[in-house]
């Protein structure tokens, strides 16, 4: 009888913290557990594995108020010193040996599962908005489920299903819908690490909805805070970031 | 002061004495081989007779960088690219130093000097407001993007001001003599404008042909993105007129600039999509107003053919000869005309490691057409092999039914070595 009390007690403050909290401060919780801070730089290793190749580039990554992000490409050598930049929905690709970046769209892919977007842009708030949440068990784990949709022209998918733990707002899954409604990728969301002052996801697992043995994996490292000058966010500056590792 | 004076002071650049904070270098190693299908009787050659053009190319070439940063606030940067080009007869040795120069940085803001490539305008078929660069000798074997990173720079001493979402810049590059024939400078302004996603670039330039440039780009959802350039020109053309001086036996024509000034717009309207599986069309409308005529096309097609029906019929041989090459000197394929239309439909990660393109380059005036399919598969994350053909089409006068040989099919590998 006891236990049945505290378990009917448990739940109700399960239930109520979840209705206590809205989808998009969830949302919010989420994106503070996948990066560090506003402004931060990264490293990030994008490997794509197919049936019988695998592909590799290791990326520097400098966030900027989170709705300006710089990606330095550093190997492998054939892509070395390219440089993305994303202002809002705003991107640019810049090629080394010429001083004239090319503005790109955020669908145009990197490698493997991995749009440009999905590298430049760290958090989900800025382009897409919490609807729904609800409850449900992942493996053995009990979950919520939050469902996201685009608020921007400029985001990527149509919307995004979002596992995560009921606890910490650790994320665990998601899966990433086109316009269509068609499934495009699911992500798994993998070692945790204590990184500056909190637990975050370090390595993210992405496969494709369709050809199910290929999987791009992205592991991030060397978190700092690093600040970088704002007016050095913009595409005719992209050429002395290329200079940079 | 001449370019040898300039090659050894990049050279002693990389033995620059200073402590170095930082540095980097690249080298890519680049074999390819051009195939010509030379015509056997064609307009402007008649027999191949006029002008010795090879059936094949061999070129090995490099790209070195070396990127120094000597201290918090200076740095420097060099590319060469040294050259071997052989055909049946000759092999000739080159080293082109595309760039060499300080870069001097305080606060936000940025003082350059040296030889440098400096490149602007957001089209990909042409660049109507790249002043400094429009009249830089490029490799048309090439794709249009890697054409712009094989080209020489201009000594000029510029400086770059940064403020948010907003930079401007000052180029000058003097006369020097046997390197550049002319003072020019350039002033820039580019602009973010965040809400409405457009990039916005105002550019001045001054030269013997001076010119006001405007370029805008923006995206339009997540796969779309659309842009125009534009540039008003003024000033004296470096263009070649044919005019028929006399109508007499043989015909007297003269093919020469013309000194006074003139004035006129090239502009290029494109529109980048990106679909569903990744691949992408690039489609471009191209304005060439300092491009001839439909009279001046007409004019130079009237003296290509009389030259090459008299000159096949043994009247006046030397002299119709010397038509013959002045003609050849004035062929620009790709830009002569006024109206062009240009697409490229590119699908990377073919069956893994091949990506495929294929480019249309129209002239919509005389509805002639070049064709270019190109393959590239990558072998591993350093290396890949290409191969590309040029297919002309077009009336015998038409500006692709003019080369001389065709079609033109290139294959080379690439290598990054570090």
């Amino acid at each position: 009888m006891k236990k049945m009390i505290i378990g009917i007690l448990v739940s109700m403050s399960v239930a109520s913290s979840v209705i206590a909290i809205t989808p998009q401060e969830i949302l919010e919780k989420i994106d503070r557990s996948r990066a560090p801070a506003n402004t931060f730089t990264c490293k990030l290793k994008v490997e794509s594995l197919k049936e019988d190749s695998t592909s590799k580039v290791e990326l520097l990554i400098r966030v900027k108020d989170a709705k300006k992000s710089l990606v330095v490409y550093q190997s492998p050598s054939s892509a070395k010193g390219r440089v993305l930049l994303m202002v809002e929905d705003n991107l640019w690709v810049y090629i080394p040996g010429t001083s004239n970046p090319i503005r790109i769209s955020p669908q145009q892919q990197l490698m493997g599962q991995v749009s440009n977007a999905d590298v430049a842009r760290v958090v989900y708030s800025l382009d897409y908005q919490g609807d729904s949440v609800a409850t449900e068990t992942l493996g053995n784990e009990k979950t919520l489920v939050l469902k996201l949709s685009a608020k921007t022209k400029g985001a990527a998918y149509k919307s995004i299903t979002l596992w995560v733990k009921p606890d910490s707002y650790l994320p665990l899954k998601a899966e990433f819908y086109a316009l269509s409604g068609r499934r495009l990728k699911t992500a798994y969301y993998k070692e945790y690490k204590m990184i500056l002052g909190a637990l975050r996801p370090t390595l993210l697992e992405i496969h494709d909805a369709v050809q199910e043995n290929s999987v791009t994996t992205l592991k991030y490292t060397d978190f700092t805070t690093d600040a970088t000058p704002e007016a050095f966010y913009q595409k005719s500056y992209m050429e002395r970031f290329s200079n940079q590792n | 002061m001449n370019s040898s004076l300039i090659y050894f002071f990049s050279i002693g650049l990389l033995c620059f004495p200073f402590t170095i904070r930082a540095s980097t270098s690249s080298v890519t190693l680049f074999e390819q081989i051009t195939y010509r299908n030379l015509k056997p009787d064609p307009i402007l050659n008649p027999n191949q007779e006029i002008l010795g053009f090879p059936k094949g190319i061999n070129k090995l070439y490099a790209i070195a960088d070396y990127k120094s940063d000597v201290s918090e606030t200076l740095r420097y940067q060099i590319r060469y690219r040294p050259i071997m080009e052989s055909t049946r007869t000759e092999t000739i040795f080159t080293g082109i130093l595309d760039e060499a120069f300080f870069e001097w940085k305080q606060g936000q803001n940025f003082i350059y000097a040296g030889k440098k490539n400096n490149k602007d305008g957001v089209g990909l078929s042409a660049n109507p407001t790249d002043f400094l660069g429009e009249n830089k000798v490029v490799d048309k074997t090439k794709r249009e993007e890697d054409r712009r990173i094989q080209r020489e720079g201009d000594i000029l001493l510029g400086t770059d001001i940064f403020q948010n979402n907003m930079s401007y810049s000052v180029l000058v590059s003097p006369k020097i003599d046997s390197i550049q024939n002319e003072n020019r400078y350039l002033l820039k302004a580019n602009l973010l404008l965040e809400e409405l996603q457009t990039d916005v670039s105002a550019l001045y330039f001054s030269g013997s042909l001076s010119g006001i440039g405007l370029n805008l780009s923006t995206t339009l959802g997540d796969s779309f993105v659309i842009y125009t350039e534009t540039a008003y020109r003024y000033g004296v053309a470096p263009k070649k007129y044919v005019t028929l001086v006399n109508d007499a036996t043989p015909r007297d024509y003269q093919i020469e600039s013309r000194s006074g000034a003139i004035s006129y717009v090239d502009s290029v309207l494109g529109g980048h999509y990106t679909f569903g599986d990744a691949s992408t069309l690039i489609v471009e409308y191209y304005y060439h107003g300092g491009g001839y005529s439909s009279d001046e096309w007409n004019t130079i097609s009237d003296f290509i053919l009389y030259a090459n029906r008299q000159y096949k019929s043994g009247f006046a041989p030397a002299l119709m000869s010397g038509y013959l090459q002045q003609a050849n000197a004035l062929m620009n394929f790709g830009s002569m005309a006024q109206h062009y239309g240009f697409a490229r439909y590119s699908k990377p990660s073919l069956f893994e490691d091949l990506d495929i393109s294929f480019v249309v380059l129209a002239n919509i005036s005389d509805g002639s057409l070049l064709l270019n399919p190109y393959l590239t598969y990558h072998m591993g994350e350093n290396s890949e092999i290409y191969l590309s053909t040029y297919l002309f089409s077009g009336t015998e006068t038409a500006e692709f039914g003019l080369p001389n040989w065709n079609p033109e099919i290139t294959m080379g590998a690439k290598w990054n070595c570090f």
